[in-house]
C-alpha cells in the first residue's frame, strides 16, 4: 500500500494535487511507472496531477 | 423529490435525434482509404459551406502561421492534413446536432472545450500505443455526447444531479446513477447506435468510466484510450471549470496502455498545443 491522499482531487486545486506531489516527492527514488502501478491500484490519481504539474513548472527529466 | 428517468423514454427521444450528415461518415471512412485524393475529400468537405468557413478559419488561425493566406478547402488539406481536418469538420458536425440546452449548472461551451479536448489526447495516446487514430479522435469527441442530450432533454433532473454531485463532492457520473437511475455513458452509447458509429466506438462511451468491462480482441480497448485521456483532460484542466473533478484512473487501462515513461509530459504538451490550435477555429 501506498500512502495517498482518497479525497477527490481536482485538477488546479491546492489540496489534494499538493498534498499527492508532497508524498509522491518523498518517494521519489521509486521508478516512476511503478508508482503510477502501486497508486491506481490503490484508486488515486494523484500521479496523474503530479505530472501535471511537473508539466506546468517545465520539467521535464 | 424523485428525479428518476425512465430509460424507455429516454431512448424514444434518442431515436428522434436527426442523422448526423452522410459526409461525415464518409469522410471519417475516406481517412481509412489509403488511395485517398485530397481532391476526392476536398469536394466531400466543400458541399456544407458552414464546414469549409470553419476549416478556413482553423487553417488561417495563428497556430498554423498563414494568417488569410489559405483560401480554398484543398490548400488547408494540404497545409494542415486530413486527419486535421477530419477532425474539425467531424466535430463542428456533432457540434450541430443538439442545439445549446438552458440546464442549470450545465456549461455548454465547457463541454464541447473538454470533449474536444479528450478528442486530441484519444489521438494522440492511440498514437503512442499503435492504435486507429481517426477512431479515438471520435471515440474521445462524442464520449460525454449522452450528458448533452440529458441537459438538452431532462434539465431538470440533470441540473438536480448536478447540485447532488457537488454537495455529496461525487464523480458526475455517479450522481446521474443516484438521482436519474441512469448515466450518460448509457445513454451517449444510444446514440452512438443511432448515429452509425462503430461498435468500438459504442462501446468506448459505454465503458468510458469502466473500461474493465469494455470487451476487446486486441491488447488495448478504444474504452482504455477515452478512459485515461479523460482524466488526463481532467487534469490538465483544459477547460477551468470550476470545483471539476479528475476521474479516477483506472490500473488496467493505464497498464494496457503501456505507455512509457519518457512519452508522458510530451503527450500533455502535444494535446494542450493542438487544443489550443483548435478551439480557436471551432468553439
Amino acid at each position: 500500500m501506498v500512502n495517498a491522499p482518497t479525497e477527490h482531487p481536482r485538477p488546479s486545486g491546492a489540496d489534494a494535487g499538493t498534498e499527492g506531489t508532497r508524498v509522491l516527492t518523498a518517494q521519489a527514488d521509486m521508478r516512476l511507472r511503478e508508482l503510477f502501478r502501486l497508486w491506481l491500484r490503490d484508486g488515486h490519481v494523484h500521479p496523474l496531477i503530479h505530472l501535471v504539474k511537473r508539466y506546468r513548472s517545465g520539467d521535464r527529466d | 423529490m424523485n428525479l428518476a428517468i425512465n430509460s424507455d423514454n429516454v431512448r424514444a427521444r434518442v431515436r428522434d435525434l436527426p442523422a448526423l450528415p452522410k459526409a461525415v461518415h464518409e469522410v471519417i471512412l475516406a481517412l481509412d482509404d489509403e488511395d485517398l485524393r485530397l481532391d476526392a475529400l476536398a469536394h466531400k468537405i466543400a458541399i456544407d459551406p458552414a464546414m469549409v468557413t470553419k476549416i478556413l478559419r482553423a487553417a488561417n488561425s495563428p497556430f498554423y502561421g498563414m494568417s488569410g493566406r489559405i483560401g480554398s478547402v484543398h490548400d488547408a488539406l494540404r497545409l494542415i492534413g486530413l486527419r486535421t481536418v477530419s477532425a474539425l469538420f467531424t466535430t463542428a458536425a456533432v457540434m450541430r446536432s443538439i442545439a445549446p440546452p438552458s440546464c442549470e449548472g450545465f456549461d455548454f461551451q465547457g463541454f464541447w472545450e473538454h470533449s474536444l479536448g479528450t478528442a486530441i489526447c484519444s489521438q494522440e495516446l492511440a498514437r503512442l500505443c499503435g492504435y486507429p487514430q481517426t477512431l479515438a479522435f471520435t471515440a474521445g469527441l462524442v464520449h460525454d455526447i449522452g450528458r448533452l442530450a440529458l441537459a438538452a432533454y431532462y434539465p431538470h433532473e440533470l441540473a438536480g444531479s448536478i447540485a447532488f454531485a457537488r454537495e455529496r463532492d461525487c464523480p458526475q457520473f455517479e450522481a446521474e446513477h443516484s438521482v436519474l437511475g441512469i448515466g450518460h455513458c448509457e445513454v451517449g452509447a444510444w446514440i452512438a447506435a443511432h448515429w452509425h458509429f462503430s461498435d468500438k466506438v459504442i462501446e468506448a462511451i459505454r465503458q468510458h468510466h469502466d473500461p474493465s468491462e469494455a470487451q476487446c480482441a486486441t491488447p488495448v480497448a478504444l474504452a482504455d484510450i477515452v478512459h485515461t485521456a479523460d482524466g488526463i483532460v481532467h487534469a490538465l484542466d483544459l477547460v477551468h471549470v470550476g470545483g471539476d473533478l479528475v476521474p479516477r484512473l483506472q490500473l488496467g487501462a493505464w497498464e494496457r496502455l503501456n505507455l512509457a515513461p519518457e512519452s508522458y509530459l510530451p503527450l500533455f504538451e502535444r494535446t494542450e498545443m493542438n487544443f489550443l490550435g483548435l478551439r480557436e477555429a471551432l468553439i
